[in-house]
């Protein structure tokens, strides 16, 4: 169902700001209390730089040869591509694990904790099988809405919290741990698995420019800065007494007697989720080598569902599967170390 | 066409997807508007308010330590299908506020069912007897917080404000409301410890 025709980068580019800000949508208690706001926003600053450095050597391969890169790596070395395609296809059955689990975790903690996650996670699975079937194109189309969705809760979100907003000094003082410092930055950076979603999709999209990530990056800062910040003032210490202060801070919006928007946290969350997920199974075709099929998307969606059900079961299983140093591991491996390889070892045929 | 419709229904599944799930019929659920804290006879009794359509107050009394344990035993003797999403007044008698004010706003603070704009104010030990021969008391009780709050910016009215207040280090002495009864209910300004 993937169409050939190829569709503006930028509405990739919203796509892969859609999936970084689910990240912290479903953060639930990565930064620590101990830290001021001037230490969390530099610890962001400095993940969302390194996130910027993990876009560059995709970013490269699209601008010198419009291809992605696996198409790159396809054409270069069509014996390795077998194991390039087992290790990406490993890599985004992770990420989408880490998005499923972390989703049904929210899902049962602040929604309905009676609700049975497996079929939570069965029903968000079948909607993004057929997301996926219809291509990257579509789940881009489909991104304008949600973005534009996003933005008018965000809005609201925030305005809704102006009057809430206590501004102390003593979180304008630079206090944090360095321990605290590699948590909040290894956090930060989760982001960066969208350079590997762009790495692989990038080959669908026309008139790239490498400002359009700056732009997509700088967007994501700004929310999660904002995020941060009202989290910190707004909030205060009560951002600590649950899990998911993105939800907290919904539930605290108000306009007069309207109070109450967790409802429109848990739409965006469940969509930024959806696109995550539909994206990757695009992916793990992409990585097979096919635009779109659905046998390969059925087969690796029955492959999650199943390590999802073991997470369930495993209580090892899913620390594992949820930890962010690992997953920040195996994207710097996905979106930095294979595509730089790739880069030196055929930088003299890159235009070829 | 087709597909666009298609995208957009499928986003607005998933809004209603996630906005009903918590729902509870209305002609089942016991939905608790205002909570008090009183004493009777030496012991901390949990009044529960419930939305009702009758003239009169409808309530359930449970005595306990704490709100949490006044919750817990609630919902398993006297209201199985008891709501507490929508409660917007918490009241607690001044006279014992030290034994319980602090571990109630811990507990309802991390309960995500609670909104932390959730009316908190002290009172008298008249008050809660009116409260349960007035249905209309929470609400004007509610209207005199409100005006209270118009005059001082720095008075903690919720939940949130003063879970802040009782946990973070910088405040120790604080301003709350304080509902008196003596001739009509008026609200004013009562200053508590943190420590307590």
């Amino acid at each position: 169902m993937q169409t050939k025709i190829k569709f503006p980068s930028k509405r990739l580019l919203l796509l892969i700001f859609l999936a970084g800000v689910s990240v912290i949508l479903l953060e639930s208690f990565e930064i620590p209390k101990g830290t001021s706001f001037l230490f969390d926003l530099l610890t962001l600053i400095s993940g969302f730089l390194i996130t910027a450095l993990f876009f560059i050597p995709s970013a490269i391969i699209k601008s010198r040869t419009d291809l992605d890169f696996m198409s790159f790596a396809h054409i270069k070395t069509p014996n390795a591509i077998i194991f390039i395609s087992a290790f990406y296809c490993m890599y985004f059955v992770y990420t989408a694990e880490y998005f499923l689990i972390k989703y049904c975790d929210m899902f049962s903690n602040k929604l309905n904790s009676e609700a049975n996650i497996f079929a939570v996670a069965l029903v968000l699975l079948a909607v993004c099988i057929y997301a996926a079937y219809k291509g990257t194109n579509a789940i881009a189309r489909c991104s304008i809405f949600i973005f534009v969705f996003s933005f008018i809760v965000f809005v609201l979100i925030f305005a809704g919290n102006i009057s809430n907003l206590e501004i102390n000094a003593t979180n304008f003082s630079f206090r944090g741990q360095k321990t605290d410092f590699i948590n909040n930055t290894s956090f930060f950076l989760t982001p960066a698995f969208a350079a590997v979603i762009f790495a692989v999709l990038s080959g669908y999209t026309k008139n790239f420019r490498p400002r359009q990530i700056v732009y997509s990056i700088i967007i994501t800062t700004i929310i999660f800065a904002l995020i941060l910040f009202f989290t910190t003032f707004a909030l205060g210490e009560y951002a600590f007494a649950q899990d998911y202060r993105c939800f907290l801070l919904s539930k605290s919006t108000h306009f007069g007697d309207l109070d109450g928007f967790d409802s429109l946290y848990l739409s965006i969350s469940v969509l930024t989720v959806f696109l995550v997920i539909s994206l990757i199974l695009t992916c793990i075709c992409k990585s097979t080598g096919k635009s779109s099929s659905l046998p390969i998307i059925l087969v690796f969606s029955i492959i999650i569902f199943v390590l999802f059900i073991c997470a369930n079961y495993f209580n090892a299983v899913k620390e594992l599967l949820i930890n962010h140093y690992l997953f920040n591991i195996l994207t710097f491996v996905s979106a930095v170390v294979i595509p730089t390889f790739y880069l030196i070892a055929f930088r003299r045929r890159l235009n070829g | 066409m087709a597909k666009k419709i298609i995208l957009i229904l499928l986003c607005i599944t998933s809004i209603l997807f996630t906005g009903c799930s918590s729902s509870k019929q209305v002609d089942k659920a016991s939905i608790a508007e205002t909570v008090t804290v009183g004493e009777k006879d030496g012991k901390i009794c949990y009044t529960f308010y419930l939305l009702s359509s009758s003239d009169t107050p409808v309530f359930t009394s449970v005595f306990a330590d704490s709100f949490e344990q006044a919750c817990s035993k609630a919902k398993s003797e006297y209201i199985p299908n008891l709501s507490l999403s929508k409660v917007e007044l918490f009241i607690t008698e001044e006279r014992i506020m030290d034994k319980t004010l602090k571990n109630d706003i811990r507990y309802i603070s991390e309960k995500p069912y609670f909104s932390p704009l959730m009316y908190v104010t002290l009172c008298d030990e008249n008050l809660l007897e009116k409260f349960a021969n007035d249905k209309k008391l929470p609400e004007k009780a509610e209207e005199h917080i409100i005006l209270l709050k118009n005059n001082n910016k720095h008075i903690s009215l919720n939940s949130l404000s003063i879970f802040n207040n009782f946990y973070s280090d910088s405040n120790k002495v604080f301003s709350v409301s304080y509902i008196n009864s003596d001739k009509e209910i008026k609200a004013e300004t009562l200053k508590i410890n943190a420590a307590k």
